[in-house]
């Protein structure tokens, strides 16, 4: 017997309802109990800001949670300099050394080491206000493709200043300081080791050799670039000359900038003592052997675990972040887009 | 009176207010309250700032050259093959149609690979033409320039801008078409005077979304617009300045500004030219069976046209499922194939307990919930607006289609303060997700569902009230049904929408909680990133989409309905 049309409706509205109150039920489990701990960091460490969430929740029965916002590790700063009224977050996770004085001076961290900062070396603890924990570093050096060069019959370069020289012509390419927090590192390097006013000028010179893809925005379209054969030298982490999808990359730079990141405390955390806890616990071994396998990074422990990196050269002179510039990386952003993007 | 629409004069049970007062509710709870957190960040003071400095006023024009741009050339590349889904039935059309639309959800990282594939010194039209006119150097360089952005722009935005044209080409009168012909005007007379004033308001409508879509722009100028900016970035530029946040919602509203003003002048100019006719008041476009002869005809030229955009519109979509069994991105003809990709992507530990079949439950769910909610606030909003007066059907409108004119990062951090922490706490959970979906689709489901109950003859509506129907019983038992092939077709393209959603789902993402893309986007963000495992991935996605839009295409047979 046909269904009639009051039957029909009863029938799909029926159907309609059973589906709008199943899928709430069928997703509930999936929904995250209330948070004892919430971690902020940026995307590019996720893998390893949820596979330390996940390792501190096991270990100590505390529900942490990792948030990136989909941010960088500028963006997610200013966030909770944002909330610094009423704060969000508990720990934030991977905040670069240069950028590490603005939110110190906006006072939105609380002053805190770890017990166990003394198991690492003195040399690799770069705040010394107390307020920065650090996590992990990695150097930023010279990479070229050595077959574009000798295909080019051109030697490879070592410094800096080899990057202006007129026969790298359009193969050079380097980060967005703008977008990517490569590209800041990059800039930060050259300003460090030049000044201010001086390390612009070079820029300025650099970008007469900077190929036509211009400034890629992140890591992602970076590796793209170097992938294809779109520029032959990049100065950036040392993890490409590693990566199998870029098997020509090599380096001969003697000299590279330490990208240190560190961790630390919110002030006025609503979960203070558990942030207390998972900044030890990143400090011990079992933390900091999450490092390199989920972040690509260099743990700050001797004993802590290499593998991703293990093979990756490393230079023989760092340069690291003047203090002295003070917190001005906001300042150097704008005037390279202005004066050096010229957008 | 015989096919009126507005209002007054539709059928006088029609009159009640009660669902434009729910879809006001609706619409102030998922759009207002957030909007309202942008607009008390912002301030006057950095308004006129942004307003006076050089540099913004540059990139705003920038901005505005590029989407206009953008929409004309997608329109104009649109039509002919709107007019070959129209006009003529072929067998696998409606396969072919699905095909064409999946670009519109693929992700912006496959679309600038598709440029390099298409458009690199070493990609293959750069390679033809060096080989066939025996150059040493590559005659096309377009990538990391405003030019890539319309480009990739074009390839996006075609598939929409054919969709809202197939629907004013099928909806054309064929008999004042035919009349013009018996009065011996010419098809270009017939064209300006007849087709061109008809199809108007679709193509207003697709000039609308296509240049609020493109003026939005953020990942296509990062990805292959080397140093030219949008507005859209300047934003970001500003959301990771210390202090810049202000200034970042200040530039949001005024992007919202800016897009609205283009926005209603669109739809207050369609309801100025256009009067809608209610079914069985014209004849549609004649259909003709496509054959091969027909190439050699008048109309050969638009359908071989047709095919070559057809053709490359596919190919992104192509060159990312070669990528995904093991090809190399720039090879047409895979070298290798195998399953490895997708073994690897199914056995990768996300970290959270994630999987990708985790997660590919969890985005199924969460489109499906999307899209049912969607549709039916939609049908009540569309059901307001139908029977509004014209001058408030063109504002409400206007203002229905303001989700898609804000900026999302900003959108999704006041989505975030309205809704993610404490009274409501939604962070963290899917609901959140859900919302910000929610948001995404509606604009586009209630135009779908607008453009088909304003269609519907208000006689059979009174007819069935004076024989004793209820108003919600008339509702479900003849207007209900006569749309339903339309609600079907809203209610797949809110799927594919969810499904394929990236920036709200990346940036309310938790560890429990992660959905297809942003499980791509980890694979591509990793310092080492997985490519292949990657494009597995996003074909799997699009498999999805393109399954549910060969259903929608099926179950609407004519197109998704979206005639405005």
């Amino acid at each position: 017997m046909p269904l009639t049309t009051r039957q029909k409706i009863l029938i799909i509205g029926s159907l309609v309802a059973i589906a709008m109150v199943l899928i709430p039920v069928c997703l509930w489990q999936q929904a995250t109990v209330k948070p004892q701990l919430v971690i902020y960091g940026p995307r590019g460490i996720s893998d390893l800001g949820y596979a330390a969430a996940q390792s501190f929740s096991k270990k100590y029965g505390i529900n942490a949670t990792f948030v990136h916002f989909g941010m960088g590790s500028i963006e997610i700063v200013q966030k909770a300099i944002e909330e610094s009224k009423d704060p969000k977050a508990d720990v934030i996770l991977a905040i670069p050394e240069f950028y590490a004085t603005p939110i110190i001076e906006k006072g939105v961290l609380e002053k805190y080491a770890p017990s166990n900062i003394r198991e690492i070396s003195e040399t690799k603890i770069w705040d010394r206000t107390g307020h920065v924990t650090p996590l992990d570093e990695a150097p930023i050096i010279i990479i070229y493709n050595s077959t574009m060069l000798e295909k080019l019959k051109l030697p490879a370069p070592e410094t800096l200043d080899d990057l202006t020289r007129p026969e790298y012509k359009g193969l050079v390419v380097y980060n967005s300081p703008v977008t990517s927090g490569t590209g800041l590192s990059v800039l930060t390097w050259v300003l460090t080791e030049k000044g201010e006013n001086e390390g612009f000028d070079y820029l300025l010179r650099l970008k007469a050799n900077i190929a036509p893809v211009g400034y890629p925005s992140g890591f992602s379209s970076l590796i793209t670039v170097l992938r294809t054969g779109r520029a032959a030298i990049v100065v950036s982490f040392n993890s490409h000359v590693v990566d199998p999808q870029t098997p020509h990359m090599k380096t001969k730079g003697t000299t590279g900038f330490m990208y240190r990141e560190g961790m630390a405390l919110v002030k006025g955390a609503k979960n203070a003592e558990a942030a207390k806890k998972f900044i030890e616990f990143m400090t011990s071994k079992e933390g900091q052997d999450l490092v390199d396998p989920n972040n690509y990074m260099y743990p700050i422990r001797d004993d802590a675990v290499v593998t991703n990196l293990k093979n990756a050269p490393r230079p023989l002179k760092t340069v690291t972040y003047n203090w002295a510039l003070g917190g001005r990386a906001d300042v150097w952003r704008e005037k390279w887009r202005t004066q050096i993007a010229g957008a | 009176m015989f096919g009126e629409r507005s209002g007054e004069h539709r059928s006088l049970a029609l009159r009640s207010n009660l669902p434009l007062l729910a879809a006001v509710t609706f619409f102030f709870f998922l759009f207002v309250v957030p909007l309202s957190q942008i607009i008390a960040g912002a301030s006057i003071a950095e308004l006129l700032e942004v307003i006076m400095d050089v540099r913004i006023q540059r990139i705003v024009t920038n901005t505005f050259i590029q989407a206009a741009l953008s929409s004309i050339i997608s329109l104009l590349l649109a039509t002919p093959v709107a007019y070959l889904f129209a006009k003529y039935t072929f067998p696998g059309a409606t396969l072919v149609r699905a095909l064409f639309l999946v670009p519109f959800f693929t992700p912006a990282f496959a679309f600038a690979e598709a440029l390099f594939i298409l458009f690199d010194p070493q990609g293959v039209i750069n390679r033809f033409l060096m080989h066939l006119f025996s150059l040493q150097t590559a005659p096309i360089s377009i990538l990391y320039s405003m030019n890539a952005v319309v480009l990739a722009h074009v390839f996006y935005y075609t598939p929409l801008a054919t969709i809202l044209l197939e629907g004013g080409f099928s909806a054309l009168d064929q008999n004042l078409i035919d009349a013009s012909h018996i009065c011996g005007a010419s098809d270009l007379k017939t064209f300006r005077r007849i087709v061109a004033h008809q199809l108007a308001p679709a193509l207003a409508a697709a000039l609308a979304l296509v240049f609020v879509f493109s003026f939005l722009t953020f990942s296509t100028p990062l990805l292959v617009g080397g140093n030219f900016y949008t507005t859209e970035v300047e934003i970001y530029y500003y959301w990771s300045k210390l202090g810049g946040w202000t200034k970042a919602r200040t530039l949001s509203l005024l992007q919202l500004a800016f897009n609205m003003v283009f926005v209603t002048l669109v739809f207050w100019g369609r309801e100025r030219v256009f009067r809608t006719k209610t079914a069985g008041e014209t004849t549609q476009l004649r259909k003709e069976r496509f054959s091969l002869g027909l190439l050699n005809s008048r109309s050969g030229i638009i359908l071989i046209l047709s095919l070559v955009i057809v053709l490359l519109e596919v190919l992104p979509v192509y060159a990312i499922i070669v990528s995904s069994f093991g090809g190399e991105s720039l090879d047409l003809i895979p070298r290798t194939l195998t399953l490895s990709n997708f073994r690897e992507l199914f056995q990768y530990d996300f970290g959270g307990g994630i999987s990708f079949l985790n997660s590919m439950t969890l985005s199924v769910l969460i489109a499906t919930f999307v899209s049912l909610v969607t549709v039916f606030a939609a049908l009540i909003t569309a059901y307001g607006l139908v029977h509004s007066s014209d001058r408030g059907r063109s504002a409400l409108g206007a203002i229905t289609s303001m989700p898609l004119a804000v900026s999302s990062t900003a959108m999704a951090l006041a989505l975030y303060a309205s809704y993610g922490v404490p009274p409501f706490s939604l962070y963290g959970r899917w609901e959140l997700i859900a919302l910000a979906h929610m948001l995404y689709t509606f604009p586009l489901t209630t135009r779908i569902i607008e453009s088909a109950l304003v269609k519907v003859n208000p006689d059979l509506v009174d007819a069935s009230l004076t024989l004793g129907a209820s108003r919600i019983y008339t509702f479900f038992a003849v207007e209900v049904p006569i749309i339903g092939k339309n609600l079907f077709a809203a209610s797949l393209v809110a799927f594919s929408s969810s499904l394929s959603e990236f920036t709200f789902s990346y940036i309310f993402s938790v560890a429990g909680i992660q959905t297809m893309p942003v499980l791509v986007t980890r694979l591509l963000d990793r310092t080492i990133p997985l490519l292949g495992v990657a494009s597995a991935g996003t074909s799997i996605i699009l498999a999805l989409i393109f399954l549910a839009v060969t259903a929608s295409a099926v179950l609407a047979k004519k197109g998704l309905g979206l005639t405005l």
